[in-house]
């Protein structure tokens, strides 16, 4: 719709086309072309909740990994003791009383072991048994990587879902405010307009009414020019967080593979020997080289024990950190839209003229 | 050559590592073996699953045993590990390992050692039961054996230290100190381990035998050789080995395997040793040794039946049948086609 306004009363025509300058009401009609599913302050916690929800997933499944971590470390360093002990006794270091008292007193390591004599079980067979089970810890822990990296892909997958938000609603404060500003003009046409007229004319009443609507458009659209910024900047924090996220479990997935890659090869190795000294081992023959295969196996021992150990720390020190700062974010934002929501008819004014000097201001800035 | 990694392992990378694979399953199929052998359908699944691995990049080499040509120890727990972890649901989602997955479910491969105990027969009026036990382990020397051995009892209190049989005699399981006992003699002579079982009180030993698969030697033309097993065991079949094989080039892969077996039973007429790789004991045993033996053998009545069946390429034929000639054996011998 276009509305005339006519510079003095007597000129008035009785339709509302009108001589003399026009002003063009266009703007109030046509509707601010947001992309996405427009925006509310119940919309927009919805959506930045649903977006928490996938990081607080991958904080529980951090969790969850950290816990079997532990398990497993305990595991590890149960079977490093037994190895130990092994090596220690075929050392000749750890028992007094001969092979046999030494023997003895090895297998009490082994669970359901202890009240056994030592003829009772095959050395061989243990070491194979003991073996398997390292073979197995190793897998275990190299299958971290694989859930990492799933997590990973997921996780970037969100930021990409991240990125388009922020473009839109970044997208979408340009559009509100584009919007603002115009009807900023507007309104201050109508007013100039209703100076002109005789005060409680019909054109006034008509100028005066469009100028209340340019005012409620106003107030709703500078509300979404704050939400949609406001939208923007939790998007980006959503996003660094993600991305710290991400990262914390890519760099995780590469020290797994490295320390489970050595392990294993370490762990091949053994066999061998295992292999070759089991019937000797049998009949407490060929020592030295039982102790030789010993080595090797506490040597990858050592090794994944070491890589349980480290990421433990890594675990204690990014997990406890990243979850501490998602809460203190969601504390702060919580916050600003309780404030934002009480606060939020008494400052609509002040909104508007905060959303119309940002306006202008940005203006200023791209001129 | 494959190369040597460790004691006594070589390693094989795909496609070789496959071949290799193929060739061994191919070979031990051939032999056509009794159950008095380990399982030659779990070792082929053993084998399958190996090749998997590779074809599927799970692993990069196929690790084996140097002297025998057969997956060792690392190979066979890479396997069983991972049937593991499959069944617990913790393998990892990519779809190579989700195929690998996949392609072993429903396969059984033979694990690295198992003890089986069954009852053949009880007889609960005589106090009476027939037991048969089976240990199938991959042994020291890298070749998978099974030991199998019939005995019986007829007092059950001379029993316990040697069975447990549950209340109604339907379950049983071998004590501790016996399945050791059996599982150390995997190495040795059937003979051996009959005598020693026969000392046990309240134990009538039938029947001792061990079946064992290897070495399956194989030579694989690649490009940059010939790739073969660096310590070829076997003794006389690994000299005879060595010679046809520096002797000729291939075009295909060959491969010669041997597959013993060592029998100690009541029931056999004459003692006599048909395998070319290994005499009877008693000849192998210096005069004084060989007198304690007889001695001790005196008591208890069985005897001894060797063997030996040989499964190898056109090309290789010539060596079983070379060493059939100097031992005085006849044996059966499958060619690979």
């Amino acid at each position: 719709m276009v509305l005339r306004i006519r510079q003095s009363s007597q000129d008035m025509p009785p339709s509302p086309i009108m001589a003399g300058p026009k002003i063009n009401l266009d703007a109030l009609d046509r509707p601010a072309t947001y992309s996405g599913e427009g925006i509310s302050v119940k919309s927009l916690e919805e959506n930045i909740h649903q977006e928490r929800e996938v990081q607080n997933t991958k904080v529980d499944e951090l969790k969850v990994l950290r816990e079997r971590n532990v398990e497993i470390n305990q595991a590890m360093a149960d079977e490093l003791a037994k190895l130990q002990t092994f090596s220690d006794y075929l050392n000749g270091t750890a028992y007094e009383g001969g092979i046999l008292a030494g023997l003895k007193s090895l297998l009490s390591n082994i669970p359901g072991l202890g009240s056994l004599a030592i003829s009772q079980r095959s050395i061989e067979q243990l070491l194979k048994q003991q073996y398997h089970i390292s073979a197995r810890r190793v897998k275990e822990s190299a299958a971290y990587v694989d859930t990492l990296k799933e997590s990973e892909q997921d996780l970037y997958k969100e930021l990409e879902r991240i990125n388009t938000k922020i473009v839109e609603m970044a997208k979408n404060e340009k559009v509100a405010l584009d919007y603002v500003l115009e009807l900023r003009d507007l309104e201050a046409q109508l007013r100039a307009e209703m100076e002109s007229v005789e005060a409680g004319s019909v054109e006034f009443r008509e100028l005066d009414s469009s100028a209340d609507k340019v005012r409620a458009k106003l107030a709703e659209h500078s509300s979404n020019v704050l939400l949609y910024g406001a939208a923007e900047e939790r998007y980006v924090a959503l996003k660094d967080n993600t991305r710290k996220l991400g990262e914390t479990l890519r760099n995780l997935g590469n020290d797994i593979q490295q320390y489970t890659t050595g392990a294993s090869i370490k762990l091949d190795m053994a066999s061998a020997q295992i292999q070759a000294i089991g019937r000797a081992a049998d009949a407490s023959a060929v020592v030295l080289e039982m102790k030789k295969s010993l080595d090797v196996m506490t040597e990858s021992m050592n090794v994944t024990t070491q890589f349980v150990s480290d990421t433990q720390i890594f675990f204690r020190e990014n997990l406890d950190s990243l979850v501490q700062e998602l809460d203190t974010f969601d504390e702060k934002t919580t916050a600003v839209l309780d404030t934002n929501l009480a606060r939020s008819k008494e400052i609509e004014t002040n909104r508007i003229n905060a959303a119309i000097a940002k306006a202008e201001s940005k203006i200023a800035g791209d001129e | 050559m494959a190369e040597v990694v460790g004691l006594h392992t070589q390693a094989l990378e795909a496609p070789l590592g496959a071949e290799c694979l193929a060739l061994t399953a191919k070979t031990i199929r051939a032999a056509r073996l009794r159950d008095s052998f380990p399982s030659t359908t779990r070792l082929r699944d053993l084998l399958l699953s190996l090749g998997y691995g590779l074809e599927l990049g799970r692993y990069q080499e196929y690790l084996f045993d140097a002297r025998t040509g057969l997956p060792n120890l690392a190979s066979v727990t890479r396997v069983a590990t991972d049937v593991e972890i499959i069944q617990a649901g913790g393998f990892p989602s990519d779809a190579a390992s989700q195929e690998y997955a996949r392609r072993l479910k429903g396969l059984h491969p033979i694990p690295v050692d198992g003890i089986e105990t069954a009852i053949r027969r009880f007889d609960s009026r005589a106090g009476r039961v027939e037991v048969r036990v089976r240990v199938t382990k991959l042994d020291g020397s890298g070749r998978f054996t099974r030991i199998t051995v019939d005995f019986s009892s007829t007092q059950a209190n001379w029993i316990r230290p040697v069975l447990r049989l549950d209340d109604e005699g339907v379950q049983v399981a071998l004590t501790g100190p016996v399945e050791t006992m059996i599982y150390r003699h995997a190495a040795f002579d059937a003979e051996m381990l009959f005598v020693r079982l026969s000392r046990l009180d309240g134990v009538e030993v039938e029947r001792v035998e061990r079946g064992l698969i290897g070495p399956v030697l194989f030579a694989l033309p690649s490009a940059r050789g010939v790739e073969t097993v660096a310590e070829a065991s076997g003794d006389a079949l690994a000299d005879g080995w060595r010679q046809v094989l520096n002797s000729r080039t291939y075009e295909r892969g060959v491969a010669l395997a041997a597959f013993q077996s060592d029998i100690a039973a009541v029931d056999i007429k004459a003692e006599r040793s048909n395998d070319p790789l290994a005499p009877l004991l008693r000849d192998r045993l210096k005069e004084g040794a060989a007198l304690d033996h007889a001695s001790e053998r005196e008591s208890i009545p069985f005897k001894v039946y060797r063997d030996c069946k040989f499964v190898t390429s056109r090309e290789m034929r010539a060596i079983p049948e070379s060493l059939m000639r100097s031992a005085g054996t006849r044996n059966l011998i499958y060619e690979l086609r």
